[in-house]
């Protein structure tokens, strides 16, 4: 009944006992390292059947089943629209070394990324002597013009906070754009 | 591309302090109602990185398309269609039926993947991209609880014992962030986000741990919190962003009453997989702090409460670097 089942048997790791033996050796055993707990003191308590181990379980089970190494047609015809941004070259920022001023904020440039469902906003952040000099857009890559929102850097400037007019109809990008800001100065203090 | 409204609001991330960034891979694409980020720093090579990031992205769709019920035609759709007749199914939605049974199990029933029925009665019945809705009869008589689906492992069948819709919104974004990062585990640093949910491994561009925020429920704008993450997963479940259209309430409902809890405002758990922390955190969530957070307690697992008064309280091991 399962149209798009996989071919090549559906289920070899359950059918072999659930083994996670067929995990490529390439691969660790685990999502995760356990270094999570490693250094914390013993806390006393129960621990029975873990939810995490439940989960941990079930996570290497779908995944040694092959299910996706059998779909690489259906993989290249992958919906997702790929926009790979590769580093290094979107915006630069100098280290912020200045003590905290007495007006609050670490002096330095800061970079801070907010997101909506239209995209993302990057906001650059710079604090000379304590106070917001500057908080630029500096990446949009929202679906909408970024002017619909680019008075809101000037509010952030003459208000010293994040808390700026929401713009209606872009109260996405707006909201992202508070994030943006919010991330970076919390770089800032 | 189907999307489902796995509703999870997101706490704010920050993102590596920039000031010494370098060579990075990262690549965004929506899912399940919500943008996904995979964040790679200093990969050795960029163009493995892409295929590599690629692949992973490609376990968000087969999740998807595999546990919506905002498709009809969705398997698990299709699951619950056949009332009393076992249905064959794949792994991945065996498996994230087969752990949504152990959380109910687990929390008492605080937690129950059959809610589905209640949140369409509460009016989440729409796909919250297309505006398409999606409406089912409600059942007859009591309310279904968990404990009317069977699973057979070894035949790999899901039943359904009478009419109810599963609603896997608590599982299957954290399985696919699980699946990605499982897709990575060649990396050493990396950051899968979807929705503020996330799993973060490794270090951030600046080679520091991943630095997560979590906000205040109310005002995007204050951080109630800041953890430092490396090597766990973060995901917090809240009653804020989605408020339903009709009466009172948000989109998680107490399963036994199909009311919303009014305790907490969000609950942020941190755990080995997102699976586990989301889930948890929507147990939590229904359980209010006392009892949620001795859920979270037996379990091993640490949580942030945040109260509609912007108080919060946390799990006895909540510390703010898990490095």
């Amino acid at each position: 009944m399962t149209a798009g089942r996989e071919p090549g048997g559906r289920h070899p790791a359950r059918r072999a006992g659930r083994e996670p033996a067929e995990v490529p050796a390439r691969r660790p055993a685990t999502t995760q390292p356990s270094s999570r707990r490693a250094g914390a003191a013993p806390k006393g308590r129960r621990i029975g059947t873990r939810l995490a181990a439940l989960s941990s379980a079930a996570i290497l089970s779908i995944y040694a089943a092959g299910y996706l190494r059998t779909q690489a047609a259906e993989q290249q015809a992958l919906a997702f629209d790929p926009t790979p941004t590769p580093g290094g070259g979107v915006t630069t920022s100098t280290p912020a070394t200045t003590p905290t001023t007495a007006a609050g904020y670490r002096d330095g440039t800061y970079v801070g990324l907010g997101k909506s469902r239209h995209g993302d906003i990057e906001v650059t952040l710079v604090v000379q002597a304590g106070r917001i000099a500057s908080a630029q857009i500096t990446s949009c890559r929202t679906r909408y013009p970024c002017s619909y929102i680019s008075g809101l850097q000037g509010q952030v400037v003459q208000r010293q906070s994040t808390h700026v007019d929401r713009v209606s109809g872009a109260s996405d990008s707006s909201k992202a754009f508070v994030s943006a800001v919010t991330a970076a100065l919390a770089q800032a203090t | 591309m189907e999307v489902q409204p796995l509703t999870d609001p997101a706490p704010s991330t920050i993102w590596p302090a920039d000031d010494a960034r370098r060579a990075h891979y990262e690549q965004s694409a929506v899912f399940m109602d919500t943008v996904v980020t995979i964040r790679v720093p200093r990969p050795p090579s960029t163009r493995r990185c892409a295929e590599d990031v690629g692949r992973a992205f490609a376990w968000f769709q087969k999740v998807e398309r595999r546990c919506t019920r905002f498709n009809p035609g969705s398997e698990l759709m299709r699951a619950c269609a056949q009332v009393g007749t076992p249905c064959a199914v794949s792994e991945v939605l065996f498996e994230a039926v087969q752990f949504a049974l152990a959380v109910a199990e687990a929390s008492g029933g605080a937690f129950d993947p059959t809610v589905g029925g209640a949140l369409e009665e509460a009016g989440f019945d729409r796909n919250f991209r297309t505006g398409m809705t999606h409406r089912h009869e409600p059942p007859d008589g009591r309310r279904p609880t968990y404990r009317d689906i069977r699973l057979d492992p070894d035949r790999a069948t899901i039943e359904v014992r009478k009419p109810l819709v599963l609603d896997l919104g608590a599982v299957a974004k954290g399985l696919a962030i699980d699946l990605a990062a499982q897709e990575l585990a060649a990396y050493a640093d990396f950051v899968v986000e979807a929705g503020g949910d996330m799993v973060a491994r490794g270090r951030n561009d600046s080679g520091e741990p991943w630095r997560v925020g979590i906000r205040h429920p109310d005002d995007p704008t204050v951080l109630i919190d800041a953890i430092e993450v490396s090597g766990a997963a973060v995901c917090t479940s809240g009653g804020y962003e989605r408020v339903r259209e009709r009466g009172a309430g948000h989109h998680i409902l107490e399963p036994r009453t199909g009311r919303s809890p009014a305790e907490t405002r969000s609950v942020t758990v941190v755990e080995d997989t997102a699976m586990a922390a989301d889930a948890m955190a929507t147990a939590a969530f229904v359980l209010g702090p006392v009892a949620g957070r001795a859920f979270l307690e037996r379990h091993d697992a640490e949580g942030l409460f945040i109260s509609p008064s912007g108080r919060h309280a946390a799990t006895a091991g909540w510390r703010r670097d898990w490095k």
